[in-house]
């Protein structure tokens, strides 16, 4: 009996209050309240916390491998190939066909 | 014949249609990633600039570029893990990842009240400190280090021609020295030897240029 009263007097969970003025507020999944996290213990209970094997958890995911298309690009930061590539490989081609062409020629037209 | 140019002019159309077809696209997969991603307690906007000495806060603010939004853990990776890290990026570079969309200027409403810790770390420490600064901001592991109404606002990697500088950002200066985050950081970083670690409010910066509120001198 003196068990069960000490189980009945146990400590009262901290709620709060949230008020939501938009149904836009309301949280995407079922496991988080509104207002609130998705871990019931987080103390003060009002953050979504992520812990870092959890985030880096979350690196491998498909999703990430590529940039969001609509990322800002800057070239030399995060288009670092792409403006540079073009350039050297219009150029490179160019100078080594020069070189090779009149080898080539010749050959063609023996097989004719 | 004119009906194969009537497809060519389709085709060219067609391909000149092709930007408002990717922003649709682009939409798409946002709103995918925005839905089954898992959702961080605010957004986060990645920003970079270039630094040059001496500049006004008018030509920094030029040279800011947004670089996106995140909502999600997925959506930090994906910036995070397609841009060049700061072992990579050029001097004078620095990356911010700011809450909401704050932006990372002294000045503006949301940080004239606050400041930042600096912490100068060896640049073979920066890639690692850049990361797991951005991991506890994200996570929101530094909210238990902050002081009542504080909380960390950004965080900033600046690629120097030594030491790299690491910033913290917070709203509030006036409850700075409430803060046990350079503990946090050391524990979480237990490894790295920073240089030099100070805090400093944004309107005692000699070159902040809003407005110095009265109770600051």
């Amino acid at each position: 009996m003196s068990a069960r009263d000490t189980i009945a007097l146990g400590r009262e969970i901290p709620t709060r209050k949230v008020i939501l003025h938009d149904v836009a507020h309301m949280p995407s999944d079922y496991s988080s309240t509104p207002g609130g996290t998705i871990f019931s213990t987080t103390p003060g209970g009002t953050r979504i916390v992520y812990d870092r094997a959890f985030l880096l958890q979350c690196r491998n995911s498909p999703l990430t491998k590529s940039p969001p298309l609509n990322m800002a690009k800057i070239p030399g930061v995060t288009t670092p190939a792409e403006p540079e590539k073009p350039k050297s490989n219009g150029k490179k081609p160019a100078a080594q066909k020069t070189g090779e062409n009149p080898g080539d020629e010749p050959q063609f037209e023996m097989d004719i | 014949m004119a009906a194969s140019n009537v497809d060519s002019v389709k085709a060219f159309s067609g391909e000149k249609n092709d930007s408002p077809k990717l922003a649709k696209k682009a939409l798409h997969e946002l709103y995918s990633i925005e839905e089954s991603g898992v959702p961080l307690n605010t957004p986060w906007t990645f920003w970079l600039d270039k630094t040059i000495r001496g500049t006004t806060a008018a030509e920094y603010e030029a040279s800011l570029r947004k670089l996106y939004t995140v909502n999600t853990v997925e959506g930090f990776w994906s910036v995070y893990n397609n841009i060049p890290n700061p072992g990579i990026i050029s001097t004078r570079y620095s990356y911010h990842l700011m809450r909401h969309q704050i932006r990372p200027i002294w000045e503006d409403e949301d940080n004239s009240a606050g400041g930042n810790w600096r912490l100068k770390c060896h640049k073979f420490d920066t890639v690692d400190v850049w990361k797991e600064l951005l991991l506890a901001a994200i996570g929101e592991q530094f909210s238990n280090c902050m002081g009542d109404g504080d909380e960390v606002t950004g965080i900033s990697v600046s690629l120097r021609d030594r030491d790299d500088i690491l910033q913290i950002w917070n709203s509030r200066a006036d409850l700075a020295e409430q803060s046990t985050i350079i503990n946090k950081v050391k524990s979480l970083l237990p490894n790295v030897t920073f240089t030099a670690v100070f805090y400093k409010a944004f309107v005692q910066h000699d070159a902040f240029e809003g407005k110095k509120p009265h109770q600051h001198r």
